[in-house]
């Protein structure tokens, strides 16, 4: 698939534009809403729970080692989830 | 599979991993310019932002990132499939000028800055440009040899992609909030 690279249009992750100059998109808020009593329930609670737990932990010994861990899980998890952008 | 293949997509990740590393160590080179107390006290702002942001996204009340919603350029395709690999590759590991998406890249940068050196900076931003082009390089070997389009099933998980990234930075929030001493 590589041998023509106008073949991989059609790959969302790396759709080429003919924008020439890109547009800002501003921060705004809106959109569709996502939250679900078990989104809360799985996710933000957890969430919290973990980087309380992490947080304490990591007060107690080398804090940025623990830090840079969280930095370095982000960096994956980002790259991960942009695959997914439409 | 031709070595072809194999090496545009060899150029196309190691350009990324390059510019993921670069970025990141000059960002923690720049950061390390910076008082440890001034970057601490930056840190904690910035957690308390990250809470509320990813607290508001799980809440349902998505906040679009600042961002560049383009593509890389259609015409960087006419001027060679390997230019094409060095460039795409180039843009995506340094992802401040295509589509962001979430606001749990800004994590990337200003964490590489933040941390204040350059390689710990470059290990966090070059993990970025390396998981981001192997991502791309697993999916097009998985449609050329399941002959399926992944990339669709890909987009269906971005609502769940968007919880992950939500409650990975308030996970970040969090912990980074303790530590600095809030």
């Amino acid at each position: 698939m590589l041998e023509g690279p106008s073949r991989l249009q059609g790959l969302p992750m790396l759709r080429l534009d003919q924008r020439e100059s890109p547009p800002v998109h501003l921060p705004r808020s809106g959109g569709l809403r996502v939250l679900t009593k078990s989104t809360l329930l799985t996710v933000l609670l957890p969430a919290v729970g973990l980087g309380v737990l992490v947080g304490a932990f990591a007060r107690s010994s080398s804090g940025i080692g623990w830090i840079f861990a969280l930095l370095l899980s982000s960096a994956v998890v980002t790259a991960f989830a942009q695959q997914t952008l439409p | 599979m031709s070595r072809s293949w194999i090496s545009k997509a060899a150029v196309y990740a190691l350009a990324s991993v390059v510019a993921g590393l670069v970025t990141g160590a000059a960002l923690g080179t720049v950061g390390g310019l910076l008082p440890l107390d001034v970057r601490l006290a930056v840190g904690s702002m910035l957690a308390l932002a990250a809470i509320a942001v990813g607290s508001l996204e799980l809440f349902g009340r998505r906040i679009q990132p600042l961002q560049f919603d383009c593509e890389t350029p259609q015409r960087w395709v006419n001027r060679g499939a390997l230019r094409w690999a060095t460039r795409n590759g180039l843009t995506l590991g340094f992802g401040a000028t295509s589509r962001i998406g979430f606001w749990l890249w800004y994590v990337i940068p200003l964490g590489a800055f933040l941390v204040g050196d350059p390689v710990a900076g470059g290990a966090i931003y070059g993990a970025y440009g390396l998981v981001r082009a192997l991502g791309a390089v697993v999916i097009l070997l998985g449609m050329t040899r399941l002959k399926t389009d992944i990339s669709d099933r890909l987009i269906q998980s971005y609502d769940a992609a968007r919880v992950l990234a939500a409650g990975q930075l308030v996970l970040l929030g969090v912990a980074t909030a303790i530590v600095v001493g809030l």
